[in-house]
């Protein structure tokens, strides 16, 4: 009998398909995972002490860093926060604004984590750049109503920094009826491909009982058969006012991760439709003063990033500094995982699944 | 004595390799634009526009580049098989040019064991993979080239007994003589399924996308050459477009006819032919995601194997009932 | 049978979705030789209009990173006179709050975005000097 040894491999930090720099200690037996072991941490930049020594409004642009490819959802959710402990109303035409704009980040960085899913399952660049293509018309908008394509640094606590720019709903109208068609090139190229779908099914199966003691949230936790999305659960800003579904899959493996996420875009799309019509004229941003003391107190508050919960635990001593702010990373407890997926299952299948669990490293190592 | 008649043969042989070389390295050359170029048309692209007329010079400076860097071994690499491996592959992706018909006589040595020739030396290539791999010293390396060896082998099976069909339908081994047989139709017609069966099994071979995991970008950042750069990863890169070349020659010769074809001369049908075949191969490649390794094994074995079996069957069956 | 006819059709049709882009014309910018116009708003660096500043500070005390540095002289007339206004480059966000509360609209967001240099000292610049905006 021939005697086999297990060796150990240094997956990452610099790695094609780690999705940042994730550093992934696994154990293989031949081609088998035998143990994995995530290194975090190469990425790390103390966003949450930065943030005490900052004043409330010079921390949105750092909150843009945590997780770049949905950062206005992340803008949103701390303004959320803030505006929560200091108790002031916003005005209709910002609340809309929020959502639209929100809504098209998920988009973009739902886009993009089907197209890098994708990439790493061994497609060549054709579907990532199909899914940039599309993604960079997003951008465009945001470019043009901000000034910036990746950090936007556009929510303000009480509204936004801008009012929308001349022509923002004729190009979201435009983008929605050219994204339509797109979706349905993709379900002919990516979802329904046999190839695809043999790598794919069956897949790091997340049951749902592991999903809820791991804490997922997200795209993921839907996968994975529980229909949990704070717009629908906790809602805050305006999302009440809108239908949409909350699409879910049965089994939690990648594919059905995979599908949550083409889903979403769909239902993204409906909600940017319902608002788009009906952006109230008025004020953009409420009367906050200009240095802004928020009343001491604590605060959390979570909203529905791209990639799950996103929450922000803000404690105030009433000066113009946070006392403490606390960023809860969906990517972080999803990533918590990845070690009891990959387990037993071959190499290409850890980026398969990596893959499909779609972190990003900004906001796990802030 | 000075053996004249053997000098003159030695120089016209050392003239028609110089000319294959030629135009392997030409071909080659052309084949990487190409390849960029239709990648880069499919993803909504234009590819290279700098370098020539839509970059057509483009491979030109990146083989400029590619000599002049530096040659780095690494400190954990075996040298000798690190050093080596590179010219196995290429060496062996080079020797079934012999063999291979470009025109009626434009074939530089037309063994009457052709096929079985050009069968044994492509597969040598594996071995220079695996040395590859090895001497590399690397995991992702070695692991790619386990990968390869083993992909290599079963897709041989298959690929083989494809070709069987076709041999027992010219009955000959002979390239030039198969490529003659097929004179009213082409064999494909009569040969589908072996065709698809050669045609998938060969892009197994040359290790292409869908069936790339030994260089599994996303997985094994490069596999086997993830090590190797300057002049001996031109080598590899070199060996796998002409590999390509190889294997879609083979195809072009057994199932379409060879150099058969109205008006224009053999040696464009035939290049037309295998051009057409590797822009097939480009094509698949830039679609689809990789198969899992297990699942490639299982594909060839429990699918492509049984098929060609099949094939070979009812192939043997209609020739006793015809004669 | 039927599941191997499914899996060539879904096949096929991936590579008619490829070949339909094959043949469409492309999206990219061939960038060095042509060139995009950025949307009005868009943040390039920080730009001064030197004539405008009345070195309040407002931008300094805006930034999140301390990047800005006012330098400036008291007058006679009590007047702050703009010395030099350094502009470290490296340490900017790009986030625009600087911008924001200038009372006197002195510092803008000018539209360069070819901002790569081979030496980092060049990254930080005095804004007096190197802006000479007039309006």
């Amino acid at each position: 009998m021939l005697e086999t040894e297990a060796f150990e491999v240094s997956f990452g930090p610099q790695h094609p398909s780690t999705h940042g720099v994730l550093r992934l200690q696994l154990t293989l037996d031949g081609e088998v995972v035998v143990e994995c072991e995530p290194h975090i941490g190469y990425l790390h930049r103390d966003f949450e002490k930065i943030c005490e020594n900052r004043t409330y409004t010079q921390v949105i642009p750092y909150t843009d860093r945590l997780d770049y490819l949905g950062a206005m959802n992340n803008n949103f959710g701390y303004c959320l926060t803030v505006e929560k402990l200091l108790g002031v109303a916003i005005p209709e035409r910002a609340e809309y604004i929020r959502v639209i704009i929100a809504e098209l980040n998920r988009i973009a960085s739902h886009l993009l984590a089907i197209g890098t899913f994708v990439q790493d399952l061994g497609a060549f660049g054709t579907p990532l750049l199909y899914c940039f293509r599309e993604r960079e018309k997003i951008i465009d908008i945001f470019e043009a109503t901000c000034g910036n394509r990746l950090t936007y640094n556009y929510y303000r606590i009480g509204g936004v920094a801008q009012d929308i720019p001349d022509g923002f709903v004729e190009k979201v109208k435009g983008f929605i009826k050219y994204l339509r068609p797109k979706l349905k090139d993709y379900e002919d190229l990516m979802t329904n491909n046999a190839i695809l779908l043999v790598r794919t099914k069956g897949i790091g199966v997340l049951s749902r009982e592991m999903a809820l003691d791991y804490a997922i949230t997200g795209p993921n936790l839907r996968a994975s058969g529980v229909a949990f999305d704070l717009r629908k659960e906790d809602p805050y800003s305006i999302y009440p006012r809108f239908q949409f579904d909350v699409p879910t899959r049965a089994t939690g493996d990648a594919w059905d991760r995979y599908r949550v996420r083409m889903d979403e875009i769909e239902q993204c799309l409906r909600i940017i439709e319902q608002a788009i019509d009906n952006i109230p004229s008025g004020d953009f941003i409420a009367k906050v003063p200009k240095m802004l003391k928020v009343p001491a107190g604590e605060t959390y508050f979570r909203t529905e990033s791209p990639r799950g919960e996103l929450g922000f635990y803000l404690i105030s001593d009433g000066s113009n500094k946070p006392y403490r702010l606390k960023c809860r990373a969906p990517s972080f407890s999803n990533l918590a995982v990845i070690p009891d997926l990959v387990r037993g299952v071959k190499v290409a299948d850890v980026i398969a699944i990596l893959g499909s669990i779609d972190i990003v490293l900004g906001e796990i190592d802030r | 004595m000075i053996d004249i008649p053997f000098i003159l043969n030695f120089l016209w042989m050392c003239a028609k390799a110089a000319g294959l070389l030629g135009f392997v390295s030409i071909s080659v050359m052309f084949l990487i634009w190409l390849e960029r170029k239709v990648s880069a048309h499919i993803q909504s692209r234009l590819g290279p526009m700098i370098v020539g007329w839509h970059g057509c010079f483009q491979t030109i400076a990146d083989t400029i580049k590619l000599l002049l860097k530096e040659n780095i071994v690494t400190k954990e690499a075996d040298k000798l098989t690190f050093w080596f491996a590179p010219l196995v592959v290429f060496v062996a992706s080079f020797l079934p040019f012999v063999a291979i018909p470009f025109g009626r006589n434009l074939i530089a040595r037309d063994l009457n064991l052709g096929l079985l020739y050009i069968l044994a030396v492509s597969s040598l290539g594996v071995i220079g993979i695996f040395m590859a791999g090895w001497g590399s010293g690397n995991k992702y390396s070695l692991l790619g080239g386990m990968r390869t060896a083993a992909q290599i082998i079963s897709y041989e099976i298959p690929l083989v007994l494809s070709i069987l069909t076709v041999v027992m339908m010219a009955g000959s081994l002979s390239m030039t003589k198969i490529i003659e047989a097929q004179k009213g139709m082409w064999f494909i017609v009569y040969q589908p399924i072996a065709f698809l069966v050669y045609f998938i099994s060969a892009i197994a071979e040359v290790n292409r996308a869908p069936f790339d995991i030994a260089e599994a970008e996303s997985e094994l950042v490069a596999g086997f050459h993830t090590e190797y750069s300057g002049m001996k990863f031109a080598m590899f890169f070199l060996a796998e477009y002409t590999n390509m070349f190889v294997v879609s020659a083979i195809a072009a010769a057994l199932f379409l006819g060879g150099w058969q074809g109205p008006f224009l001369p053999g040696a464009a049908w035939f290049l037309l032919k295998v051009y057409f075949l590797i822009f097939v191969m480009m094509w698949v490649r830039w679609t689809f995601p990789r198969l899992r390794v297990d699942q490639l094994m299982h594909f060839a074995w429990k699918f492509l194997l049984p098929l060609a079996f099949l094939n070979i069957l009812v192939t043997a069956l209609v020739m006793v009932i015809k004669r | 049978m039927r599941k191997i006819l499914d899996y060539t059709i879904s096949l096929l049709k991936g590579l008619g979705v490829t070949a339909k882009y094959l043949f469409r014309p492309s999206v990219t910018l061939q960038y060095p030789k042509q060139r995009w116009t950025p949307p009005e708003r868009f943040r390039g660096r920080v730009a001064l209009r030197p004539k405008k500043c009345i070195s309040c500070q407002m931008c300094a005390r805006a930034c999140p990173n301390n990047c800005l540095e006012v330098k400036f002289n008291v007058g006679e007339d009590k007047k702050r006179k703009l010395n030099e206004f350094i502009y470290r480059m490296d340490t900017c966000l790009f986030c625009g709050l600087c911008v924001e509360p200038c009372p006197a609209s002195a510092i803008f967001m000018n539209h360069d975005y070819e901002l790569s240099v081979y030496d980092r000292n060049t990254l930080i610049m005095n804004l007096v000097k190197t802006d000479s905006y007039v309006e």
